[in-house]
């Protein structure tokens, strides 16, 4: 029953399959026979043909769902027979959507064998107003199986198709409208509103409902009746999935574990319900501040957590604060964002835990704004300083001419150290990659290296006087150097084809990195010694998939690693010779854990393990060897 | 005897029209019942109910003592249906619309579709569109008898139809479902067709069963009265049970149910110089009923 009903449909729908094909043939002849411009004439037909005319073919393929039982009149014949109504629209429903699948399917597989096409379904994106972008196709589905859904939900009610096809238009663009403005209004409440797309969800199910429950219910002698019921039944669906998606959107927390800091053994991490710390020798976490307009910390150090929180209805003021690291003493600094009465007015911070710092006693805060500025027609950065009880604010225009490298986008700074014993601080340059140091009392700054190597997620580490960073050498290679920030001296340490992730130990008296993306390497700087440890299972050469730390008073390393398609943590001690491995017990959805996504603290005895890909927060206690997840 | 169907209270009104009201109706297993009725009377009505493709607004129908709600389907396994329209998907073939009806029925017999598709000349690769109105009437009977129905139910299936073909159809098939026992509720206002085959007559009008009677039972007891008397006729018959009174100078006609002895008795008191008594056909008993 199921098949003969599946193919009856097929075969009543086979005619719509003519008006894509010769679109496409359209579209073929034009871009095989256009004199020059291709790509534009492709990209331009590509997009009405998958953003307009397949939509358009699903919603009249939608509209014409019940057309053969209006033209043949043979509701009574389908009606009688021992099948349950919801079972025939349900059959015609899904046959008829994979009509339209493999339409769509068709058109996406000429793309693979027409070149014109194919380069645009490569290159172009399309987005839909709050539904951030995607591609063509994606866009062209979507769109298709919405447009399907509310025409298809709408075609039993009348005899009339050009009828079903124009109200579903409108109904359509209007819902789409109305859930815009609707979110939009939330937004003013809200900030952290989204999906609106998972809306569009609930809107087409609600037509779903309503049409399937008017099918089974209604009268089919009565016209006027059907509409009446599908029209109160729809209305009542789409009031309560609106509903359901206000409260939905208003309570849903993305809780997403992030910003986390080590300091003083202890683990600082941001979740959108506020910034919380981990005590591992309590075994405690504590929320030290609980809101949910809140970023950070940016900065940890002398006692002291500066973060950022967010003013206004959307998101347009931030103001940067400063409290002590239990949670007391909270003090608002500055006000940063887009606020008239800012200082700082349409500028904005490139990454906030890269342009922002605190010095080593926690008394200051430097931050970094950029604002476009015509004159350049570029980016102009300003690195700010301030005392953290308010006062004292000074700024400096970062134009360095000897850094500038004639392109006005480029001039992008990061705060990286400040150092102690001076008033000296530590930036670093992009595009030229470039440190530098600059002086807060006279203003003028001095380049201390170049030539840098910065790879994706490769940043410089402070320790001490010490920073330790990369410098492309001979034939592509990089050199690991260590620099003095008292002295000014700089040591050239390991020369490898690639070096990621650098860690230093918490007395700073030594310094692991990994090479050649699984050789995991030791530097002794009281010894001057390099000792290799391990050469790790997994390498992906590409990217650092392994994270490490010292543990246990610096004596050990930690490091992740995969063994035989399981993941562990890996511990070399005693003199990093012995060999342990514990096997990480939670697993991502897949079912495996993500090595990648893993990263570890080592806080003496206790690792605490961040999972990305299942935004969990676990601890290990080395001694036990017991795991425990602390968040989520 | 065993109902095979009841009919209990049923009313249905299309806005402020009332088509049925409290209409009630029992079919006993393995006969034929005549359901009659003027256009508009609200007999496809009923039988869409039946069928369950419209809701009533009131009331039950019971299929072998169980209730039928609107969206049951199991029990339409056992009944087949002749629209007064055969609306089959016209760009089917014959094959195509058997093929799918089949996929419906546990007990579709395909051989008997074939059979009859000889009988009545019908090619399977025919597309229905090309089909005329009494090769239509003629492929719903397949459909129908195919299932192997227990019941089977006819809403005027026959107007517009060519009187060859109706008499084939009515003389041919529909006797031979009522020797195999088949019950049937066959609907009509082309009264006379019905008068060789029904054994129970229902007469729906105005939204009310007015008559539900055993056929022959209806025969025994209606009866036309021809008078003559000496000078003129009475003013007023004073009977019950007049359905139909004609007058003409000394001679007077009477359509009376139930006929009685009682009723004779009063009719002799009339003294009339001469009286008769005379069955009526199907078609008067109906003429007399409605109007």
């Amino acid at each position: 029953m199921f098949g003969k009903l599946f193919l009856k449909e097929w075969k009543e729908k086979i005619s719509l399959f003519i008006f894509p094909f010769i679109f496409m043939f359209i579209f073929a002849v034009v871009i095989l026979t256009y004199p020059g411009q291709k790509f534009e004439v492709a990209e331009y037909l590509s997009w009405a043909m998958f953003l307009f005319f397949l939509p358009f073919t699903a919603l009249l393929l939608g509209a014409s769902g019940f057309q053969s039982e209006f033209k043949d009149d043979a509701w009574a014949y389908l009606f009688s027979k021992p099948i349950k109504k919801w079972k025939i629209w349900a059959i015609k429903y899904f046959s008829q959507i994979t009509i339209l699948l493999f339409i769509l399917l068709i058109f996406r597989l000429t793309a693979f064998i027409l070149p014109a096409l194919k380069e645009v379904m490569k290159t172009s994106s399309f987005s839909i107003d709050l539904l951030g972008s995607s591609s063509v196709f994606s866009s062209c589905l979507l769109l298709s199986l919405s447009a399907f859904t509310i025409s298809f939900s709408l075609s039993f009610l009348h005899e009339k198709q050009f009828i079903i096809l124009f109200v579903s238009v409108l109904i359509g663009s209007g819902l789409a409208f109305a859930s815009y403005k609707y979110f939009a209004f939330l937004e003013e409440f809200y900030p952290f509103v989204s999906g609106l797309g998972g809306f569009y969800i609930f809107i087409a199910l609600s037509f779903v409902a309503a049409s399937i429950l008017t099918f089974i219910k209604s009268d089919f002698s009565q016209v006027r009746k059907r509409i009446w019921l599908f029209s109160k039944l729809v209305l009542l669906f789409l009031v309560i999935s609106l509903g359901i998606r206000t409260i939905w959107t208003l309570t849903a927390r993305y809780e997403h574990i992030s910003s986390l800091h080590k300091y003083e053994g202890n683990v600082y991490f941001e979740t959108d319900k506020g910034i919380f710390r981990y005590l591992p020798k309590l075994d405690k976490l504590e929320r030290i501040i609980k809101s949910e307009l809140i970023s950070g910390p940016v900065s940890i150090r002398g006692g002291k957590v500066a973060f950022l929180k967010f003013k206004g209805r959307k998101l347009e003021g931030e103001e940067l604060w400063i409290m002590n690291t239990d949670g007391s003493q909270k003090n608002c600094l500055v006000r940063i964002g887009n606020v008239k009465d800012s200082p700082f007015y349409d500028s904005w911070l490139d990454s906030l835990s890269d342009t922002c710092i605190l010095s080593q006693d926690g008394k200051k805060i430097a931050f970094i704004t950029s604002k476009y500025d015509r004159q350049i027609n570029g980016r102009r950065s300003t690195l700010w300083w301030i005392n953290s009880d308010g006062t004292g604010l000074k700024g400096k225009i970062l134009d360095f001419p000897d850094a500038f490298n004639g392109d006005p986008y480029e001039s992008k700074y990061e705060l990286i150290a400040w150092p102690e014993f001076n008033n000296n601080l530590i930036l670093l340059k992009d595009y030229p990659q470039k440190i530098l140091k600059f002086n807060l009392e006279s203003e003028t700054h001095q380049f201390l290296a170049e030539n840098l190597a910065l790879q994706q997620k490769i940043r410089i580490a402070l320790k001490q006087s010490l920073i330790a960073f990369l410098q492309w050498g001979k034939l592509g290679q990089v050199t690991l150097s260590v620099l003095d920030l008292r002295t000014l001296e700089k040591k050239e340490i390991y020369t490898a084809d690639s070096i990621d992730r650098f860690v230093w130990s918490s007395n700073g008296d030594k310094m692991a990195f990994l090479a050649a993306g699984n050789e995991l390497i030791v530097y002794d700087l009281l010894e001057n010694s390099i000792k290799k440890i391990e050469e790790l299972n997994y390498a992906e050469p590409r990217w650092y998939v392994h994270d490490f730390d010292f543990v246990l008073n610096d004596k050990k390393i930690i490091v992740s690693d995969e063994i035989n398609g399981e993941f562990y943590l890996r511990i070399f001690g005693d003199g990093f010779n012995e060999k342990k491995q514990l096997k990480i017990p939670f697993h991502l959805e897949d079912g495996k854990p993500w090595l990648w996504g893993l990263n570890l603290w080592g806080l003496n005895n206790i690792v605490l393990v961040h999972s990305s890909g299942k935004n969990e927060l676990w601890r290990i206690n080395l001694d036990t060897e017991e795991w425990r997840k602390i968040y989520h | 005897m065993s109902e095979i169907l009841r009919i209990k209270n049923l009313s249905k009104s299309f806005g402020q029209k009332k088509v049925l009201e409290n209409f009630n109706l029992a079919v006993d297993t393995g006969k034929v019942y005549g359901l009659l009725g003027k256009n508009g009377a609200g007999k496809t009505t009923l039988i869409r109910m039946i069928m369950g493709i419209i809701p009533s607004d009131k009331g039950e129908i019971l299929y072998k003592d169980e209730k039928i709600k609107f969206n049951h389907t199991a029990y339409k396994k056992e009944i087949g249906y002749i629209p007064e329209d055969s609306f089959f998907y016209g760009w089917m073939t014959i094959k195509e619309l058997l093929d799918l009806n089949a996929s419906f029925y546990p007990k579709w017999n395909s051989k008997k579709a074939d059979e009859y598709l000889e009988r009545f000349s019908l090619d399977k690769k025919m597309r229905i569109r090309h089909l005329s109105r009494g090769m239509k009437l003629k492929l719903g009977l397949i459909a129908a008898l195919a299932s192997e129905p227990e019941l089977l139910i006819l809403d005027d299936p026959t107007s517009g139809i060519d009187v060859p073909t109706r008499q084939d159809f009515l003389k041919d098939i529909i006797r031979e479902l009522w020797e195999a026992g088949t019950t049937i509720l066959f609907s009509t206002h082309l009264v006379h067709e019905l008068e060789r085959i029904i054994e129970h007559l229902s007469i729906l009008h105005g939204g009310y069963l007015i008559l539900d009677e055993d056929y022959q039972t209806v025969r025994n007891l209606a009866k036309k009265v021809r008078m003559t008397f000496e000078n003129s006729t009475p003013k007023k018959f004073d009977f019950e049970g007049i359905l139909k009174e004609k007058k003409e100078g000394n001679r007077a006609e009477l359509v009376i149910y139930p006929w009685n002895e009682e009723k004779e008795k009063k009719l002799e008191e009339l003294s009339p110089t001469h009286w008769e008594t005379e069955p009526l056909t199907l078609e008067e008993l109906f003429v007399c009923f409605v109007s």
